[in-house]
């Protein structure tokens, strides 16, 4: 649908880095956080995002332009199979990015309450840990120092599952 | 740098992961290791795997994973003990929360092949009893665990209960059985009752109420079947699989239970000849073998998937499945009573006392009317 036009009611977000996107509201409806608040009636034009960075947030509409374009599932039983294919290889591209802006993307539309996206970036980090030792989870995922087994705890339990660790 | 990521979210990652990266991630951290082993994660994360027991190892098949991922998609976890002699022989008698029940010549043991934790029943009375009827289910409620043994052709049932830690027989007067042979079939649990299917009568279901063991006959809804039919459940209903002749399969739902005039057609597909079902999937789905593969038949899409699984003398003699909830929340387990059943997978992590049994309780029932608070209670 390219018709995204001129007349359709507009939002515009502004990211922590005061950059400013104008978006169709229909995108911004994919936010469940965002769609609170215009039923609310407490949104002004412009939306502050002021956790989420510009390039986060490009992302995100990137995301979003894309699934609010495709046909709902529930819409009609018979979607048609191309659309959702054409959907699924736009989520798999959309996830080839390093990890550090998944989990920035991830805190974004937790915070903004987007369930597909959230289930999306969840999926592909779990894909991406699942080989990984404990130690690399713990930097990759950023894991409180503070917070590990004690050496030997963590050793009893590397030896009773050790089959795990192979 | 991404802040660190809320509770929920990293629960969220987590469910998505195979059994094995689990284990594992269990050393990130004091926290990690406390969701992990957390009954409520396992219970939402609820994936399901298939248990083939074969003698040279329990084999856990994650089908959620690409095949040709073979670190993930197919796990061995070794017998819960190397002294069994015939291990050949094991049968998976029942499943719940984790914990599966073995059954060996001379030992029941329920056993976490993921925990690695087991504990050996008590065995059942010795009597001359050659290839009987086991099952495994509850009665009213779910701490209600029963083992069952139905000697063949005699009116004679072995009953453990998990409440008294004890075997005591029942006689089955109800029932002719004087006639019924087993050939060591498992019984399908559903809705508070055993099935087994009679050997030497195929059409005849053999059904007993675990709550009162009572013991009831119904008909399955074919009057003709080229081998046994396989029992299952789907959405909480019994079901069975016929093979109709040598390339056609019929599956009939029991839509209300002990109601015999309720088996409905849900539906019928081919394959080739040599094709044999293994076990009835949740989901819509078949496990199948033939002379060399494991197969997974999809009906509702009328799809196969091909097991990455090297062949194995075993599959050829017989094949033998059952599906399974893993959970890493479930260690030893103590026999006498449900109150004393205990979790020690916390212990490297912290020592909070949780009533596990509430949420083990929930996690048995298979269902998710019973929501568990962060104190264990019952909301």
């Amino acid at each position: 649908m390219s018709t995204s036009s001129s007349s359709s009611k507009k939002i515009v977000l502004k990211s922590a880095d005061n950059e400013t996107f104008e978006i169709d509201e229909i995108v911004a409806l994919e936010s469940q956080a965002i769609k609170n608040m215009i039923e609310d009636e407490c949104a002004d034009n412009v939306i502050p995002l002021g956790n989420i960075d510009s390039k986060t947030l490009s992302k995100i509409i990137e995301y979003c332009k894309k699934h609010a374009e495709s046909p709902k599932k529930d819409d009609n039983a018979d979607i048609d199979e191309k659309a959702v294919e054409d959907l699924k290889s736009f989520d798999a591209e959309f996830a080839k990015v390093d990890m550090p802006l998944i989990q920035d993307i991830l805190m974004a539309a937790n915070f903004l309450n987007i369930d597909n996206l959230i289930g999306l970036m969840c999926r592909t980090i779990a894909d991406r840990i699942k080989g990984k030792t404990p130690e690399e989870i713990r930097k990759i995922l950023n894991i409180n120092k503070n917070d590990l087994l004690s050496p030997e705890q963590e050793a009893k339990a590397r030896e009773e599952n050790s089959w795990a660790f192979d | 740098m991404a802040d660190i990521l809320p509770d929920d979210i990293v629960r969220n990652i987590l469910a998505w992961l195979p059994a094995k990266p689990l284990v594992r991630f269990r050393c990130v951290s004091k926290h990690w290791n406390h969701m992990l082993t957390e009954p409520n994660f396992m219970s939402f994360r609820s994936r399901k795997s298939i248990i083939l027991p074969l003698s040279e190892a329990l084999h856990l098949i994650d089908d959620n994973v690409p095949t040709d991922d073979m670190t993930h998609s197919m796990l061995k976890r070794c017998h819960p003990d190397k002294n069994l002699w015939d291990k050949y022989k094991v049968k998976v008698i029942g499943t719940f929360n984790g914990i599966v029940l073995l059954r060996y010549t001379h030992a029941l043991i329920l056993y976490n092949p993921f925990t690695g934790a087991s504990t050996k029943l008590p065995c059942p009375p010795y009597r001359d009893c050659r290839r009987p009827g086991y099952g495994f289910g509850y009665g009213a409620t779910p701490d209600d665990l029963k083992i069952v043994r139905l000697k063949q052709k005699s009116d004679i049932c072995d009953v453990c209960s998990f409440k008294n830690s004890s075997w005591s027989s029942w006689s089955t007067i109800q029932l002719n059985m004087k006639c019924i042979t087993f050939e060591n079939y498992v019984g399908t649990f559903a809705n508070g009752f055993l099935h087994w299917v009679a050997y030497n009568n195929p059409q005849l279901l053999i059904v007993l109420n675990v709550k009162d063991m009572v013991l009831s006959e119904m008909h399955l809804p074919f009057a003709k079947s080229f081998i046994r039919a396989h029992l299952g459940t789907i959405d909480g209903c019994l079901c069975s699989l016929n093979k109709v002749n040598a390339n056609k399969f019929e599956l009939w739902v029991l839509k209300e239970h002990g109601v015999e005039k309720s088996w409905l057609p849900k539906c019928s597909f081919t394959c080739k000849p040599d094709h044999i079902s293994v076990c009835i999937l949740a989901s819509g789905r078949i496990l199948m073998k033939n002379p060399s593969e494991l197969i997974i038949y999809d009906y509702l899409e009328n799809t196969y998937e091909k097991l990455n699984i090297s062949s194995n003398y075993e599959y050829r003699i017989k094949m033998y499945a059952v599906e399974y909830v893993e959970s890493l929340a479930y260690g030893v387990i103590g026999f006498s009573g449900v109150g004393s059943w205990t979790a020690d997978m916390r212990e490297i992590g912290d020592d909070v006392g949780m009533p596990y049994w509430l949420a083990w309780l929930s996690s048995t029932r298979g269902c998710k009317q019973i929501v568990l608070t962060d104190n264990g209670q019952v909301a």
